[in-house]
């Protein structure tokens, strides 16, 4: 019993670090409404450290240091980054009115494009060290210490960063819905947003792959939305729910002896169905006790 | 021996042919539609169905594996809708994009536990165009001849019931309420069965891929079908041999140039002046 | 204020639903192994194996000292092995740890971190490597990893080949005798009759009884034991005093066939079997079009009619050679317990011959 806690308890916390930061960017991309983007920035980023793995077998990189740093890992990082940035800077142009066809056609080919691309790649030569399971389903069961820290270092300068600015953030993503005022040097703050927002979805994707932080995204924030409007609340839901979720999926991938990802996205489905029936009924309670004159 | 070759890659190119031919002239109507996304997840959960039935271990071409296919497809096809009219502070494409998750999520668990399973993700996202029998391609061509036949005769309307669709606020007859049902299911259908054999990836880019393409440069409805089917033909056949030279598996091959190619056309347009 | 009211009904309602979810999990039965001997006696040595085969040989060799359990699933690829958390668990209880010892189980990486058992880590007295000693075939020369030649070491399917098995015994009794000495000569007892009957099964009990099974043994991995049998003895060939699975197989010497990858070649060295090519070469990686297509144009040049699938490889695309070339695929499973009716090494071996007898015309 003793060890199966043991066994939990990094991914535990890993869960958790990541739940803090994707229940609140969640709430900015529903409220931007850039769902199927922010799937295909995490695949497009991992597109790049998977060319990046390629590049390293092909050059034989992996011993080559700088310092105490490994230069494919750094390597690796930087080109995801970049063809995250470059990805977003791609979506932004065709915004362009000259173009009719709707975003999400060009947003729905990349993510096709970025994902057939990477197995591609894997399929020429990365494919011993990188299997596309781990690639949309992630480690989080076999996360260890090193990574968990890791996590939190770099979580907590996003982190902050965001606490200091949130003001303008908010107001950023709120000027989109048309409820906010416009605000000063807009492409910089953009900018900042979707630098940011890489930064935290490569680290993430590496832990718990593309599709646990797409759902821990989306899913959190689209519970807090059924019970709130404000911000602070919003996080409290998602973050209460996602922990619901992590636990209970952890539970059973070992009871059930399964991965833990797919769990505890399913898991998180569940309680946003229940939460929304709940909505529901209570809705229709209201209404009988108020009804619309 | 570039004959030879030919006469190899005969069954994926005529399978390739197949699909981009139904699923170009599917691919005008969805985007018309603005139902763009829903397709990746309509093709999820169609090969979700599939697995599931691997689960209970019918072989993968056994009737009921194909029967719990297009039942999940259609339960999901009719919860959208249904989700659609009820309105809930989530936007729409939220739910979609939970759908696909919660699909992608629960063939990633069932792989676990079909034996060889890990190996059916990877063949959804790739498909199996390689290994393709010309027995199974007669049958996708009848089939989809069939359903072409369809649409062929109420093609009219079926367009008209596009056009419409996107105009909020205006209600159905009877009679059009029966026809989008008749599209649905037929799409449906059109997506489960090239899914199983293309993959999920492929059949989302035959559909929008050439249409958006087509779309940037032609205006009418005629013009954008023919170009749809003309970029999806040339793009299909020139992937397969592409796929072939480099060697890389023909699905992904078609995707990537389709993929490359709208996003060149787009940047084409925006080099463009503007009309007045 | 409604608001709150849907708030705290929807945690109250997780709370309650999350709650009865813990309790009933608890009341699952625990994940289930693959038991060989269930026995729960603390007296009994714990050995987890990498594969099916080596639980086989090493419950032999154990006999009632132990319990013996294995990861992979008769019918599953070895080179991939999705971790599970029962592995993990399995490997942390184990007081022996049996495995391959090339590239082979690069999978067991990630759970032998997990298990942190420090008694079974390489270069530990729980770590038994069946390869040390083995024959090893198709070394590589250059370490390139671009031409996909993932298993630098050589081949490491070595449970093919029965003349392996020997070694493979020997180092697992060479295992067991380190972590429980107590028992030393039973394991020597039984490793002795589990050698035996080896060569035996593999020479007849004629030759083994006039020569004995190390000196046949050393003939045959030299391929000098047909050579050797086409001596005289008391007015007749020797070759005519031949047993086993030798001679079962004696019909195939020198015939050419195609495998859909490299899991055979022990097996076809024993029993004197060509392979022309092979369809998928590296683990994992689909054949590109060019490959398939040239390897269809190299089985019908050669007129080759029988192709060796392992069971874990996908039916479609054996089908479509089929199809195109006429030639038979032949599904075996690698492993022991790959079909249910396989429940040791020497009938698995048994299975692969028949199949291929039936199929070799």
């Amino acid at each position: 019993m003793l060890f199966n806690l043991q066994f939990i308890l990094a991914p535990l916390v890993a869960s958790l670090v990541l739940l803090t930061l994707t229940s609140y960017f969640g709430i900015h991309v529903l409220k931007r409404e850039i769902i199927f983007i922010d799937i295909a920035l995490a695949q497009i980023a991992v597109l790049g450290s998977v060319i990046a793995i390629y590049l390293e077998h092909t050059f034989q990189l992996h011993e080559v240091m700088i310092g105490k740093w490994n230069l494919s890992d750094t390597l690796a990082y930087i080109i995801s980054l970049l063809f995250c940035l470059g990805a977003a800077l791609l979506f932004t142009f065709l915004k362009n009115p000259k173009i009719k066809t709707p975003i999400e056609a060009f947003i729905g080919i990349a993510y096709a494009f970025a994902t057939t691309a990477a197995v591609i790649i894997l399929d020429k030569g990365a494919g011993g060290d990188v299997h596309l399971h781990d690639m949309l389903a992630g480690v989080l069961l076999w996360t260890d210490w090193p990574q968990v820290l890791r996590l939190v270092i770099v979580f907590a300068l996003i982190g902050a960063f965001h606490y200091v600015y949130r003001k303008k953030f908010m107001q950023l993503t709120d000027s989109y819905q048309g409820n906010a005022l416009p605000v000063k040097r807009r492409k910089l703050w953009d900018f900042l947003f979707y630098a940011t927002f890489g930064v935290m979805i490569i680290e993430s994707v590496r832990i718990a792959g593309i599709l646990t932080v797409f759902a821990f995204l989306i899913i959190p924030a689209s519970i807090s939305a059924l019970f709130s409007t404000q911000w602070r609340n919003r996080i409290i839901i998602g973050l209460v729910s996602g922990l619901v979720a992590v636990v209970l999926g952890l539970h059973f991938s070992l009871t059930l002896d399964l991965t833990a990802s797919p769990l505890i996205i399913l898991f998180l489905g569940l309680i946003l169905l229940i939460g929304a029936i709940v909505r529901k009924i209570v809705v229709n309670i209201r209404s009988q006790h108020h009804p619309v004159k | 021996m570039m004959k030879e070759t030919l006469l190899f890659l005969a069954t994926p190119i005529t399978a390739s042919i197949i699909l981009a031919g139904m699923l170009g002239y599917f691919g005008t109507h969805i985007l018309t539609r603005r139902i763009i996304f829903i397709d990746i997840a309509v093709a999820q959960i169609a090969a979700l169905g599939t697995m599931i039935g691997l689960l209970f271990g019918f072989a993968e071409e056994a009737m009921e594996v194909q029967i719990l296919s297009y039942l999940f497809t259609l339960i999901i096809i009719g919860g959208f809708a249904f989700l659609k009219s009820n309105a809930l502070p989530i936007p729409a494409e939220a739910v979609i994009g939970i759908i696909y998750c919660l699909g992608l999520a629960g063939a990633l668990l069932l792989a676990e536990r079909i034996p060889g399973g890990s190996n059916y993700i990877t063949k959804t996202i790739t498909g199996n165009i390689l290994w393709v029998t010309w027995d199974k391609v007669i049958k996708l061509g009848v089939l989809f001849a069939a359903i072409g036949l369809i649409h062929f005769m109420l093609g009219r309307k079926f367009h008209d019931l596009s056009d419409k669709a996107n105009q909020t606020g205006s209600g159905m007859t009877l009679n059009e309420r029966f026809l989008n049902l008749l599209f649905y299911i037929t799409f449906g259908v059109v997506v489960v069965k090239a899914v199983l054999i293309g993959g999920i990836f492929l059949v989302f880019t035959l559909l929008i891929a050439p249409a958006v393409a087509a779309a940037m440069f032609v205006k009418s409805w005629n013009g954008r079908m023919l170009w749809s089917w003309i970029i999806g033909l040339v793009g299909t056949v020139a992937g397969i041999l592409i796929s072939y030279w480099l060697n890389i598996s023909n699905g992904p091959a078609i995707v990537c140039l389709l993929g490359l190619l709208v996003f060149v056309m787009a940047f084409v347009k925006l080099a463009r002046p503007a009309k007045n | 204020m409604n608001n709150t009211l849907s708030r705290i009904t929807f945690v109250l309602l997780l709370v309650f639903i999350s709650g009865s979810f813990l309790v009933s999990g608890q009341n699952r039965h625990q994940h289930k192994h693959q038991y060989r001997h269930g026995a729960s006696n603390d007296q009994l040595l714990t050995v987890v194996c990498s594969f099916s085969d080596y639980a086989s040989i090493a419950e032999r060799i154990a006999g009632n000292h132990a319990s013996v359990q294995y990861i992979a699933h008769g019918e599953q690829d070895p080179h991939f092995v999705p971790p599970k958390p029962s592995y993990a668990m399995m490997l942390r209880e184990a007081d022996l740890w049996i495995t391959t010892g090339m590239d082979l189980e690069s999978w067991s990486t990630t759970l032998l971190d997990k298990a942190r058992n420090k008694q079974i880590m390489d270069g530990a007295i729980g770590f038994v490597s069946v390869s040390d000693g083995v024959n090893v075939l198709q070394k590589v020369e250059k370490a390139d990893r671009t031409e996909g030649d993932v298993h630098l070491m050589g081949n490491p399917h070595i449970n093919t080949g029965p003349l392996n098995w020997k070694v493979m015994a020997t180092n697992i009794a060479t295992g067991l005798m380190k972590v429980d000495p107590t028992n030393a000569s039973d394991y020597q007892t039984n490793l002795d009759a589990f050698n035996d009957q080896v060569d035996r099964t593999l020479f007849g009990d004629e030759l083994v009884d006039m020569f004995g099974g190390e000196m046949l043994s050393r003939l045959q991995e030299n391929k000098a034991l047909f050579t050797f049998l086409d001596k005289e003895y008391q007015g007749e060939k020797l070759t005519g005093k031949l047993g086993g699975w030798l001679k079962q197989t004696e019909s195939w010497r020198g015939k050419k066939i195609v495998a859909y990858h490299k899991n055979w070649v022990y097996f076809i060295e024993a029993f004197g079997l060509e392979i022309v090519g092979y369809i998928e070469p590296k683990p994992g990686i689909p054949p590109s079009a060019k490959h398939v297509q040239k390897m269809i144009g190299v089985i019908k040049d050669q007129d080759i009619k029988l192709m060796l699938v392992a069971s874990y490889f996908e039916k479609n695309s054996a089908r479509m050679i089929e199809e195109k070339t006429g030639v038979k695929a032949v599904f075996l499973p690698l492993f022991v317990g790959g079909i249910s009716e396989v429940t040791d090494n020497f009938q698995l071996v048994d299975y692969w011959i028949d199949q291929i007898d039936s199929n070799i015309q």
